[in-house]
């Protein structure tokens, strides 16, 4: 797996022009032989791999394959849960996320989540928005925190749809809409990578293209690392894809090489829908 | 095997079960609706053939006089008891739902304050009233006073407080908590930004149910307030206040028609009371969760 890793991106030179100096590691996230519990129960064990910066890497596998775990650990998410431990390490950007200078808060503006469920709060359309650029501070008064909704409501393509009732509820969106506007909150805070948990799984086939789309466009600016249990999903936007089965990363490698030559048995098996 | 019993029947049978359910739903209705309406009627139809206005301006005199000491003191005992009684009831709901952690066996902590909470709701007013009587007016040389009533009355209604907050934290859809979380949303900010302004329907129904309690209370008042026809003027010990539910009962006991029209209008006006706390909170939470997804 090594070698493929080390591939040089598609997308280098637009890459470059984010970061000139060539300061940032060529992965935006690495997991370094990483072991994931809850209690006595193992999850995940020894997975070490970097995520390439600008790109979309699919995490795929049966139900419990410890996918989602591996996702949530990446933010800290499972932090709170009192059984978790952890044992190896996740870097961003070359530092540990559970580094003591490590702030959770800042950690989580950088890296942002988008769940499986729609979960737009309780709050009009532009409150929604900006939520997390208010808990932020990033932007203050009125004019800025409008220009920052504006701005990523169109960024999402949802301005149209709502720029006439950015007052309203939230929850009389569609499921799709709902979902876009999760992923322009998200976004508000300008995270450098996006987890995203099943994003379009709630969603009807539509909605899944319209949130699809979106994400296509979010790269290199952006890194992606997306779970789905929906395989065409994985084949349509990912760049690298990861195969997890039974607690382990099976195989990793680009998304054509994992649907069309896998390597591992098991992988072929999942991919050709013999295991599921 | 009910269900083979009913296809055994026919539908004849199950229309008959239904019918006889809906029955008995309606019929609790009559128990819970009839008495509260047969009492708003028999207050109103009493008190307002001789309603009049003076009574909220003037305090009691001789047989006659008004209510004005005692509606000034319920509304002030109301307001102490939401200052007092609803920041510690919804702090303490807040902990428990929000802070209680989980020991490493998986089990959650919180137990004491859980079962205080229980301790206290099984309490008898009278009994409440009494000890903060000897605690307070007594052993602390308070006299009657306005924060001994509301220390009692607090810790009555905290406990009703403190359960609908709690229940109305934990309805509050992981969804949104973990959003919040991953914005980076500080706790403190999370809570009051998204996850208090959802519960905010279930936490106001406590405080209008401890706000019920409090404006219907009277023994554990008689130990700790006292009475007194005099308006009330903030002092909060070595001063005894009235209040409404005092009028009620006594004036009935005397031998006066002015003083049963009184404990009428005390009755009515305690009523109108209730009514604009219900339609002041409802309004309020409708306000509050316009954005909600029960709202819309």
């Amino acid at each position: 797996m090594e070698e493929i890793q080390s591939q040089p991106s598609s997308v280098e030179p637009e890459l470059v022009a984010l970061d000139p100096d060539g300061v940032r590691p060529p992965h935006v996230m690495e997991s370094a032989a990483l072991d994931l519990s809850f209690g006595a129960k193992k999850i995940l064990s020894d997975v070490s791999i970097g995520f390439e910066r600008g790109t979309i890497t699919a995490l795929i596998g049966p139900t419990g394959s410890g996918k989602s775990t591996f996702l949530r650990t990446l933010n800290r998410m499972n932090d709170k849960v009192a059984s978790f431990r952890h044992g190896g390490d996740v870097l961003l950007d070359g530092e540990s996320i559970w580094s003591p200078q490590r702030d959770l808060l800042s950690l989580r503006r950088r890296v942002g989540m988008l769940f499986q469920r729609p979960n737009p709060f309780p709050m009009s359309i532009r409150d929604n928005v900006v939520a997390g650029v208010r808990a932020h501070g990033i932007a203050k008064g009125k004019e800025q925190l409008n220009v920052v909704a504006e701005e990523r409501l169109r960024q999402v393509g949802l301005w149209d749809a709502v720029k006439d009732r950015l007052n309203d509820s939230p929850y009389r969106l569609s499921g799709g809409q709902q979902q876009l506007l999760c992923l322009a909150r998200a976004l508000a805070v300008g995270p450098d990578v996006l987890l995203l948990d099943e994003p379009t799984s709630a969603l009807d086939p539509l909605s899944t293209e319209a949130v699809e789309s979106m994400l296509r466009t979010m790269t290199p600016a952006l890194s992606l690392i997306i779970v789905t249990h929906n395989l065409g999903q994985a084949h349509r936007i990912a760049d690298q894809t990861m195969f997890f089965y039974d607690g382990r990363l099976v195989e990793y490698g680009p998304t054509q090489q994992i649907f069309e030559n896998p390597q591992q048995p098991d992988t072929e098996r999942y991919v050709k829908g013999l295991m599921g | 095997m009910a269900i083979i019993d009913d296809v055994g029947r026919g539908t004849g049978w199950r229309r008959k079960k239904a019918l006889g359910f809906r029955a008995l739903t309606y019929v609790s209705l009559i128990f819970v609706v009839g008495p509260a309406l047969l009492l708003m009627f028999n207050v109103a139809s009493q008190a307002i053939p001789h309603w009049s206005w003076s009574v909220l301006t003037t305090v009691p005199l001789g047989n006659g006089g008004g209510l004005e000491n005692a509606i000034l003191g319920t509304l002030v005992i109301m307001l102490g008891v939401l200052l007092l009684g609803g920041t510690t009831g919804v702090l303490a709901g807040i902990f428990l739902a929000e802070f209680v952690s989980v020991n490493s066996k998986g089990k959650e902590r919180g137990g004491i304050l859980r079962a205080s909470i229980d301790v206290l709701a099984g309490f008898p007013s009278i009994v409440l009233g009494y000890v903060g009587y000897v605690a307070l007016a007594v052993g602390l040389h308070w006299g009657f006073s306005l924060l001994g009533a509301l220390i009692v009355l607090s810790l009555m209604v905290v406990p009703y407080i403190t359960k609908a907050t709690e229940t109305a934290l934990r309805q509050v859809p992981t969804n949104y908590r973990e959003g919040a979380e991953a914005l980076g949303m500080r706790m403190g900010y999370g809570l009051r930004k998204v996850t208090l302004r959802t519960a905010l329907p279930g936490i106001v129904t406590g405080l209008l149910l401890a706000e019920s309690i409090t404006v219907g209370e009277t023994a554990p008042l008689l130990y700790t307030a006292g009475i007194s026809n005099g308006l009330p003027n903030w002092q909060l010990i070595h001063q005894p206040i009235g209040y409404l539910t005092y009028y009620v009962w006594t004036d009935w006991n005397q031998p006066f028609p002015s003083l049963h029209y009184l404990s009428y209008d005390a009755s009515l006006i305690l009523l109108v009371m209730i009514f604009t706390l219900l339609i002041g909170s409802r309004l309020l939470v409708t306000r509050s969760q316009r954005h909600s997804e029960s709202g819309h």
